[in-house]
């Protein structure tokens, strides 16, 4: 006959620690569960991924808000980024900061002059055809934009005809603005 | 001896003056850029004798194409010695080159599409003489340059070599490659046969490649001038014919990684320095790091793939390469 020990539940002997277990993983489970949306949405915000990764998810963004037509919304939303970054002290990727956030470049690059005076005016002149429905101008507004950047990136006398995956999205957000 | 005081005092300051300025050889690359009396290599003289010789080049050609560059200087002020050197690393003065191959460049300044659209879309913004300057001398008024051929069915005939895109690509300049001449278009199409505004045609296609050159070395110029850094104005001519072959960006990323790297001091002594400049663009390890930092493997949003970078480079340091070599005595090529 077994010894009793000092324990009440003596009697169960090791299964006391196999039951413990189950009762805290089904806890677990039900918790998790009951938190599972909260915890979907927290860990989809860019915020909480890496800056890379984020970078591309409010690009996507943008890009969506284009093809809504939505030309206001997508300036508010590209404005609060960049000014997230300039407030939390952090830098995107040149790419996305040559076309997205331009007013994140350092002021001694060489890309905010491009940036600010070549693609801003191109964007202005696209942006004024396309409020005021001259379709025919925005398409040269838009024909000019594209010829910057393509001069920009890969030169006249290049075979090479590819341009970044950014200008890429750049150019498709404004095609969508003003189809 | 009445002279003698005189020149003594003169010679005295010459000396001052040679001493303060640390008795600096004068640059002998500032006139050579400005004078079309290239090539200076007897290596170079030689190719184009044999290129005349065997009427791969005509020397109305030659005639019409210096005649052009010599107007452009007067007018733009686009170097002409430069200028001719980039159109011989390009094209060999060769007019046609590429007209019937389906390479995405063509002519002689070897231009693409892209370029084409900056003059069809965007003419004055850089320069707002380049309107004036296709209308008064090219008569083209308000007309999209092109790669139109006419109708010229004999062309293919005639000339077969411009359907081998292989045999008159890169290296376009052999005796500047140290390479063996190569098959050129033969220039048979003659210049009044083409459209007037056809970038084939030799005075649009001088203009135009001379005036794509121009808005390099303005945007170049934009860029330093902001940001207060000095530079030789002859010598970021070179800087600009980089850019033409490679893209501003690329130049751009350069200047950035040596500003940020080295400092302003290093980066105004590349920009006016002929032969730190000379070093500088014509060695790929000066290009590599920088560039490769927008198309690098480690970008996961990189601009293109490793392999395109690296032509990028290639490109970049050959055509300068070229043109230094074009343009600067034999004994002072690198």
């Amino acid at each position: 006959m077994k010894k009793p020990s000092h324990s009440p539940f003596w009697f169960l002997g090791d299964r006391i620690l196999i039951f413990v277990f189950a009762v805290f993983d089904v806890v677990l489970i039900y918790f998790a569960h009951q938190h599972f949306q909260t915890l979907k949405t927290l860990t989809s915000d860019p915020a909480f991924l890496k800056p890379a990764v984020a970078e591309k998810m409010n690009i996507e963004e943008m890009k969506k808000l284009a093809e809504q037509k939505s030309w206001d919304v997508l300036e508010n939303v590209r404005a609060s980024k960049a000014y997230s970054y300039l407030e939390s002290n952090t830098r995107p990727s040149p790419n996305a900061a040559l076309y997205f956030y331009p007013e994140t470049l350092p002021d001694n690059s060489f890309e905010r002059e491009f940036a600010l005076k070549e693609l801003q005016s191109a964007l202005s002149d696209l942006k004024k055809h396309a409020r005021a429905k001259e379709l025919s101008r925005a398409e040269l507004a838009y024909q000019q934009l594209e010829s910057r950047i393509r001069n920009y990136e890969i030169g006249g006398a290049s075979e090479n005809i590819k341009i970044s995956a950014e200008a890429v999205t750049y150019l498709a957000i404004y095609r969508h603005l003003i189809q | 001896m009445r002279f003698s005081l005189p020149a003594l005092i003169i010679s005295g300051l010459s000396l001052g003056i040679s001493v303060s300025t640390g008795c600096k050889e004068p640059d002998k690359t500032v006139p050579l850029i400005y004078s079309v009396k290239v090539p200076k290599s007897r290596k170079l003289n030689a190719e184009l004798e044999q290129l005349e010789q065997s009427h791969r080049l005509q020397s109305a050609d030659r005639r019409a194409i210096e005649q052009e560059l010599s107007f452009i200087q007067r007018g733009l002020g686009v170097p002409e010695g430069l200028l001719w050197c980039l159109i011989y690393t390009k094209s060999q003065l060769d007019h046609t080159k590429n007209m019937n191959s389906t390479s995405a460049t063509k002519g002689l300044g070897q231009l693409n599409e892209i370029a084409l659209a900056e003059f069809n879309h965007d003419r004055d913004f850089y320069d707002p003489r380049t309107s004036t300057f296709f209308k008064r001398h090219l008569r083209l008024g308000d007309s999209l340059v092109n790669f139109s051929i006419n109708d010229l069915p004999t062309l293919a005939a005639e000339s077969p070599a411009t359907l081998d895109s292989e045999n008159t690509r890169e290296p376009s300049s052999t005796a500047l490659s140290g390479q063996e001449p190569q098959n050129i278009t033969l220039n048979r199409v003659q210049n009044t046969e083409l459209n007037a505004d056809s970038y084939f045609r030799i005075p649009v296609g001088v203009v135009t490649t001379a005036s794509y050159l121009n808005n390099r070395y303005l945007q170049l110029r934009s860029a330093l001038d902001h940001l207060g850094i000095a530079y030789d104005p002859v010598i970021l001519w070179f800087f600009a014919a980089a850019a033409y072959e490679g893209g501003t960006r690329s130049v751009f990323t350069v200047l950035t990684h040596e500003l940020i790297s080295r400092g302003e001091k290093n980066l105004s002594h590349i920009l006016s320095d002929m032969e730190t400049a000379k070093t500088f663009l014509t060695q790929k390890e000066n290009l590599e790091y920088p560039i490769s930092t927008l198309s690098g493997p480690d970008s996961p949003r990189g601009l293109a793939s490793e392999s395109e970078s690296s032509k990028k480079i290639q490109s970049i340091t050959r055509t300068m390469e070229n043109i230094m070599s074009c343009l600067l005595p034999e004994a002072k090529v690198l």
